[in-house]
């Protein structure tokens, strides 16, 4: 069998009969379209609170970027730890949905926990792209952390050479994701 | 109340402080109050925590006087640093700088 080679094509069709009677040609054009759709996938909130903390971060933007000669159809499944579909976008080619942590079926916010965004797609010839995924975490739990402690409460930076010369303050943070401090010393 | 000093960071708290402000000069002696804000990835902000310490270079001067200890001196000792712990090391300490 013979493979065309991707391009466009334009197929001619003549009819004659027996004594010599030839039709007028009529043609379609047609495009064989052998290359596989692209697509990357970005998110811009790995974390973010839907409920808590209104006003910062409250919803994370998935960017989809598509690349064929064809217009790439694909969809957008989100799925919980029990990889059930909570959340699902269709589109077709370039686009950025906004998921606000609901779920497509009561409109509620989905519990804390992390969530797998999959992006699956295919060109209008029908050829399905290498899918590709994103992990989320809805959190919606402050950070926690224990009471600050200075080895030194009173010390003599300037003065007394290596006898309390600065203090070392400590403090154990948690939380489920990453979590940025400021220490600031005021008078 | 004004800012002298400010560090950040990821994760735990694990900082020292050299009593220098960010001028890098040392600060001058009185209490200073310490406050540890947080925030994590998702943009949820923690209950901010306290803590003060004492900025306090009057041990040497203390010292210094114990050379050769006068009843001022004693006195002086008593009402400038009455919360402190102490104890003489000897002649080897001197003030920085000197």
């Amino acid at each position: 069998m013979h493979l065309w080679r991707t391009g466009q094509y334009t197929a001619t069709l003549t009819c004659s009969d027996a004594v010599g009677n030839t039709s007028l040609p009529t043609s379609k054009i047609v495009r064989v379209d052998n290359t596989l759709p692209t697509a990357t996938l970005a998110v811009s909130n790995a974390a973010f609170s839907p409920i808590a903390s209104p006003g910062a971060k409250d919803t994370t933007t998935f960017t989809v970027r598509v690349t064929d000669v064809t217009a790439v159809h694909w969809t957008f499944d989100i799925t919980n730890s029990s990889s059930t579909i909570v959340k699902t976008f269709v589109g077709t080619g370039n686009a950025a949905p906004v998921w606000n942590g609901k779920n497509s079926s009561s409109n509620a916010t989905a519990p804390d926990g992390l969530y797998t965004a999959t992006l699956t797609y295919a060109d209008s010839s029908g050829n399905t792209g290498a899918t590709t995924s994103k992990t989320v975490r809805i959190d919606n739990s402050a950070p926690t952390a224990t009471a600050l402690t200075a080895s030194n409460a009173i010390f003599s930076p300037a003065t007394s050479i290596g006898i309390k010369d600065t203090t070392l303050f400590n403090s154990t943070i948690a939380d489920a994701v990453t979590v940025s401090w400021t220490l600031d010393h005021q008078e | 109340m004004s800012s002298c000093a400010t560090f950040s960071g990821m994760s735990n708290v694990n900082q020292v402080w050299n009593g220098k402000n960010a001028s890098n000069a040392f600060v001058a002696d009185g209490v200073y109050t310490a406050t540890l804000t947080y925030i994590d990835e998702a943009g949820n902000l923690g209950a901010p925590v306290n803590k003060a310490v004492t900025g306090e270079q009057h041990i040497t001067r203390a010292w210094e006087r114990l050379h050769s200890p006068t009843s001022e001196h004693s006195r002086f000792l008593q009402k400038s640093a009455p919360h402190l712990t102490w104890k003489l090391i000897g002649p080897m300490i001197s003030p920085k700088g000197s």
